[in-house]
């Protein structure tokens, strides 16, 4: 069945709170960081993902682990720009545009040398 | 005489957002100069992809057969001599020599080997996952050879993406959309 529009209103959000609980424990796993410091990273990756016109669950969900990889990487600018430019390629659908800017940075990103 | 080696070879195929990626193959060169390249792709192109496209009997999409593996049927690989005027041929692709001498004869045999047992397994080919440079480079790890990629040559499809068990859990819903119970 569908949710009625009325239903809805009082439903989806409950469903979104839950997403972003769930995000912030994913997130919460990969490091010892302040419960704060998680949630104001889900925060600033669901703000982020609409403007990359990302909007499941599921890509904002990979969009969010791709993002904190790169964000503690902290690699060149370039590598950086050709993931966003891959996230917001137009002619593909939003779950590929993911997976290939994933798949960008695993194959393009270089550690430096220890 | 020079001495026989197998590359990997990587072409430039296209552009996602702006970023080129590449196309890869193997290309062998027998002792006496000769070059045999292996490749992966998909089986069929779905209908949209066809239009406008000709072959020697006509249009293209006119000859269209779904395939019950999906938009692009199953994996292909295929070999043949790399020539000018070939599918694959790219006199300024990018290279990494994987072996060279005997070395290179043996793993040349091993990768067509495993290819075939690869195809054997008819895998879907998936453009973003599991598709032709998935393919020529699981070959190779099958043949326990160590895959390096030409250097700054994005080639989608060549890294094993480990998922996120979560990812699998989570769904595709838009967030504060419909849902559908």
């Amino acid at each position: 069945m569908f949710v009625e529009d009325e239903q809805l209103a009082a439903f989806a959000p409950g469903l979104d709170a839950q997403f972003r609980v769930r995000c912030a424990e994913a997130l919460g796993v990969r490091g010892q960081w302040s419960e704060e410091r998680v949630k104001r990273a889900v925060d600033t990756a669901l703000e982020r993902a609409p403007t990359l016109g990302l909007s499941e669950e599921r890509s904002v969900f990979a969009y969010l682990l791709l993002a904190t990889d790169i964000a503690l990487a902290k690699p060149e600018e370039a590598l950086v720009r050709g993931v966003e430019a891959i996230l917001r390629e137009p002619a593909l659908p939003e779950w590929q545009r993911v997976r290939l800017a994933r798949d960008y940075w695993l194959q393009m990103y270089q550690p430096p040398a220890p | 005489m020079s001495t026989a080696r197998l590359d990997l070879m990587a072409s430039a195929a296209g552009k996602i957002g702006g970023v080129t990626w590449h196309h890869l193959f193997l290309l062998w060169t027998d002792a006496a100069g000769k070059q045999v390249c292996l490749r992966a792709g998909p089986q069929c192109l779905p209908l949209e992809m066809l239009y406008g496209r000709k072959t020697q009997d006509g249009e293209a999409a006119e000859d269209y057969e779904r395939s019950p593996a999906g938009p692009y049927g199953l994996i292909a690989f295929s070999s043949a001599p790399y020539e000018p005027g070939t599918v694959d041929f790219d006199p300024v692709a990018a290279n990494v020599t994987l072996a060279s001498g005997n070395a290179a004869a043996q793993l040349w045999d091993n990768v067509q080997e495993a290819a075939q047992a690869l195809q054997k397994e008819e895998i879907p080919y998936d453009p973003v996952g599991k598709g032709g440079n998935w393919a020529i480079t699981e070959a190779l790890r099958r043949c326990g050879a160590q895959v390096a990629l030409p250097p700054k040559r994005w080639a989608p499809g060549a890294t094993v993406l480990a998922r996120d068990p979560l990812e699998d859990e989570i769904a595709t819903r838009r967030i504060g959309q419909p849902v559908a119970i």
